[in-house]
């Protein structure tokens, strides 16, 4: 055994004076094993235990906190605060339900089905209208920075043609995960005898500019429910960025601890050997660790 | 490693410029996950260019040199990519 493990993490004539696990044949097994990793997390992802999900997103958000968050962002540019409508908010949360009946993510349903149709389906005349998506994320402040930091859902926050909004905060399972799904509809009512219309053509291209297709899935729908943002019973033990994140770092502290050790080693011996360069591996490295710590999960649509 | 940092200053320096330009990058493309990948595939790239030329200067370059900054390069971009899937 300590053999096996010498001849993985110890230079010496067995491996040619360089730890195994720095040969170029077991950093692509690290990589393999590393794509398992990933590819059994998403097999797996429906597992549960007694008290509920094992993986998953919990969160804390709820429409009250999007809707101020919102205005606060309008407010800083003089824009007019946006009134919460119940016909929007019927809307919003009648997308979020068919996004978990139907397992999709994104503005357009696999049927075709656009979120004009919920609009108008909640009885909102609208002249204008638009529509923001948010899954995964666990607060309001970083789902919103989110929506700030991408052109295309900024627009529709900060678009001064908007006077009304509608928030649906929505927990269920999408795509193996329990989740919360935020819709966020914006709209304009149209005046009385105003013809109305599906959809402002540049808010429609906003909309579809920032939507994911995801595959339609056969799994199950295990809950699809109105619940404000921290009241659910029993969240994920777990969500899946933070296992990933966690054995990541692991697999890069193993190598990088293997690359000081064998600098170390060698530096301490006078044999010549022509392999790259530790120094450099270890900073690309740490690199990536600082990038793997500071990713931010959440996805908007 | 110190020794080793002056021997090969001007190589380190483009190496950590080139490094620190692809964090700002990755982390700067938040919440775009697929500008996010196309980062981490450059980091992937830089790097392996990076060993062949530094190793090539030196004329300490073989195949396997070649081969264990290849897969140096792959994981890092490999993980950086899965944790945005």
């Amino acid at each position: 055994m300590s053999d096996i493990v010498a001849h993985i993490f110890h230079p010496r004539r067995s491996n040619n004076h360089r730890p195994r696990l720095l040969h170029p044949e077991a950093l692509f097994f690290v990589v393999l094993i590393a794509s398992g990793f990933v590819a059994l997390l998403h097999l797996f992802s429906g597992l549960t235990s007694a008290n509920g999900s094992i993986l998953g997103y919990a969160s804390t958000i709820t429409p009250k906190q999007v809707i101020e968050a919102t205005n606060q962002e309008r407010a800083q540019l003089g824009l007019k605060p946006l009134q919460l409508n119940q016909s929007l908010t019927q809307a919003a949360l009648a997308k979020g339900q068919n996004m978990f009946t139907d397992q999709y993510w994104s503005h357009t349903a696999p049927d075709g089905v656009e979120p004009w149709y919920f609009i108008q389906q909640a009885g909102y005349q609208y002249r204008v209208a638009g529509e923001n998506l948010a899954r995964d994320f666990a607060n309001t402040p970083n789902m919103v920075a989110a929506w700030m930091a991408s052109p295309t859902h900024r627009a529709n926050i900060v678009n001064s043609k908007y006077e009304e909004i509608g928030i649906a905060v929505i927990d269920g399972s999408l795509e193996g995960y329990e989740t919360t799904l935020v819709v966020q509809m914006f709209g304009t009512q149209a005046g009385v005898g105003a013809k109305p219309v599906l959809g402002d053509a540049d808010e429609a291209k906003v909309v579809q500019a920032s939507g994911d297709a995801v595959k339609r899935s056969q799994a199950s729908i295990l809950a699809s429910l109105l619940v404000p943002g921290g009241q659910v019973e029993s969240p994920p033990l777990f969500t899946p960025l933070q296992l990933t994140k966690a054995f990541f770092l692991a697999v890069i502290i193993l190598i990088v601890s293997t690359l000081i050790y064998d600098t170390f080693i060698i530096g301490n011996r006078d044999s010549i050997r022509i392999v790259g360069k530790n120094l450099a591996h270890i900073f690309l490295f740490i690199a990536v660790m600082y990038l793997i710590i500071f990713f931010r999960g959440g996805v908007v649509g | 490693m110190l020794k080793e940092l002056n021997k090969h200053k001007l190589a380190y320096i483009i190496l950590i410029i080139g490094l620190v330009l692809g964090v700002i990058l990755f982390l700067g493309a938040w919440p775009d996950r697929q500008t996010q990948r196309m980062v981490a595939i450059s980091i992937a790239v830089f790097y392996l260019l990076w060993g062949i030329l530094t190793h090539f200067k030196t004329n300490q370059i073989t195949g396997r040199v070649v081969l264990e900054y290849f897969g140096i390069g792959t994981l890092a971009g490999l993980l950086l990519i899965l944790v945005t899937l």
